[in-house]
């Protein structure tokens, strides 16, 4: 059985300085399978907050409107969704410049069948544990913390990266997650993350995996954390 | 893609809490220092005002929070015939002492370029969830080795280019020209140190700078270094 769960918490930096959560999710059910997207707003532009909000939105809208037939869903190039999120992204942020409204997207879309098509623009992580092996669907940074390709500032699709997977068995899973959680996991534990992760999420219902992950994300153990953290993992149970 | 597999070195007796695989420290926020140490350094106290600069500097930075960055501090000192690691990057707040600098022979610029370079290359020393590092060029002369391809080299190397440059230029024999192409931040032209004071002035400058970015939400947001706030209400102490 396909299961998903996930949470987004605020940040210490954003609770004192009492501004809202600048990352966002969206995790919803789809024809037997999930979407899941996670976005991070830039925190040096203004409206970062709703643009991250409105770029979930957009992803989760762009693969509802698309076809419900898994063959054509799998075959539409990846390039078109991606233009397409992006479209319904800037058509949705009401500022002149897109940029105030600056963010990442990170989205897994897995159909019923446990196939995963994933899109990523901008820094985070993407994990997925497949037959006991840990896969780092994301590239390697090549730059230093908090600099990141968003949408609003990007518009290539060479910014984008995407990848395709498929979750076979039990223990399977992807995990998506902003920089405020992976730029503090050092590369050794990523495995054991993942593996706890999904451990720890399938003894619980939803509402309870997110319970426990909110609790997680906000006893942080990184002395002077202070991103907002966000996460979201589809399994198989 | 990168595949991890099972065998690799992960630590199977970590507890089961997300939250235990957590980086047990802060992220580092780099500042490497390179500095000229060539013979006429040891002219009008120069290198004297260089080294007391510099333990400021450190001590400075040892002492601030270590909450939301962990400020770490480099020196790479050239003169003579090579450039050399003086003090290899490490938390600012672990330095009991810097060796005093000691000012002999020709510029090897280029030589010092080169291995900033390769420091910043380095994911090992400086790894990706750094915050975006600072270079901070002293010199009074002009390079005496081939300085114009390695600081192309560092201009256009994929991490190191990112890191903030700034420069001082020291009395009138300093090649303003050069230390002009070193710069990248717009707000800190070259800063002009016309008299051993002004050294010490420059790094307080600089020091006031990076701590401010450390205790930022946002320590990659270039914080503007403003010369001209710097105090200068120091007791001539220098003067018998």
């Amino acid at each position: 059985m396909l299961r998903a769960a996930g949470t987004c918490v605020t940040g210490p930096a954003h609770l004192s300085a009492g501004h809202e959560c600048q990352d966002a999710l969206s995790l919803r059910g789809w024809q037997g399978g999930w979407i899941a997207a996670v976005a991070d707003g830039l925190g040096s532009r203004s409206q970062s907050a709703r643009g991250a909000k409105l770029a979930v939105q957009s992803a989760q809208a762009v693969v509802r409107r698309g076809s419900g037939r898994t063959s054509v869903w799998r075959n539409t190039p990846a390039r078109d969704v991606a233009t397409e999120i992006y479209r319904r992204w800037l058509a949705a942020v009401p500022w002149l410049d897109k940029s105030c409204a600056a963010t990442t997207l990170l989205v897994a879309v897995c159909d019923w069948q446990g196939y995963v098509r994933i899109w990523q623009l901008g820094d985070g992580l993407i994990l997925s544990q497949c037959d006991g092996q840990l896969v780092v669907v994301t590239p390697e940074r090549i730059g230093f913390g908090n600099e990141t390709r968003a949408m609003g500032v990007h518009k290539a699709w060479s910014d984008w990266h995407h990848a395709s997977l498929t979750l076979n068995g039990k223990g399977d899973a992807v995990l998506l997650m902003t920089d405020g959680i992976s730029d503090d996991l050092p590369q050794p534990v990523l495995q054991h993350f993942a593996r706890t992760a999904q451990q720890q999420l399938k003894r619980r219902s939803r509402r309870q995996g997110r319970i426990w992950l909110t609790h997680e994300l906000l006893n942080w153990a990184t002395p002077g954390h202070s991103d907002d953290k966000t996460l979201a993992a589809i399994f198989l149970d | 893609m990168k595949t991890i597999h099972p065998n690799s070195d992960i630590d199977a007796t970590r507890g089961t809490k997300l939250k235990e695989f957590a980086a047990p420290q802060a992220r580092p926020f780099p500042v490497i220092v390179l500095a000229d140490v060539s013979g006429s350094m040891a002219e009008d106290g120069k290198i004297d005002a260089l080294n007391v600069a510099l333990k400021q500097m450190v001590e400075s930075f040892g002492k601030e929070s270590r909450l939301r960055a962990e400020i770490q501090v480099g020196l790479i000192t050239f003169g003579g015939r090579q450039a050399t690691e003086h003090l290899p990057l490490v938390a600012a707040h672990s330095v009991s002492k810097i060796q005093n600098l000691v000012a002999s022979g020709p510029t090897p610029m280029g030589a010092a370029f080169e291995l900033a370079r390769q420091i910043l290359e380095d994911k090992d020393r400086i790894p990706s969830r750094a915050y975006r590092p600072v270079l901070i060029l002293v010199s009074d002369g002009v390079p005496t080795d081939h300085w114009e391809e390695p600081l192309a080299a560092l201009k256009a190397s994929e991490r190191a280019q990112r890191a903030s440059r700034v420069a001082m230029a020291i009395g009138a024999d300093a090649d303003r020209e050069m230390l002009s192409q070193f710069v990248n931040d717009p707000e800190a032209p070259v800063f002009e140190a016309h008299e051993s004071r002004d050294i010490v002035r420059f790094f307080r400058a600089v020091t006031m700078s990076v701590v401010a970015r450390s205790m930022s939400a946002t320590p990659n947001q270039p914080s503007p270094i403003n010369f001209d706030e710097i105090p200068d209400d120091d007791l001539d102490l220098d003067a018998i």
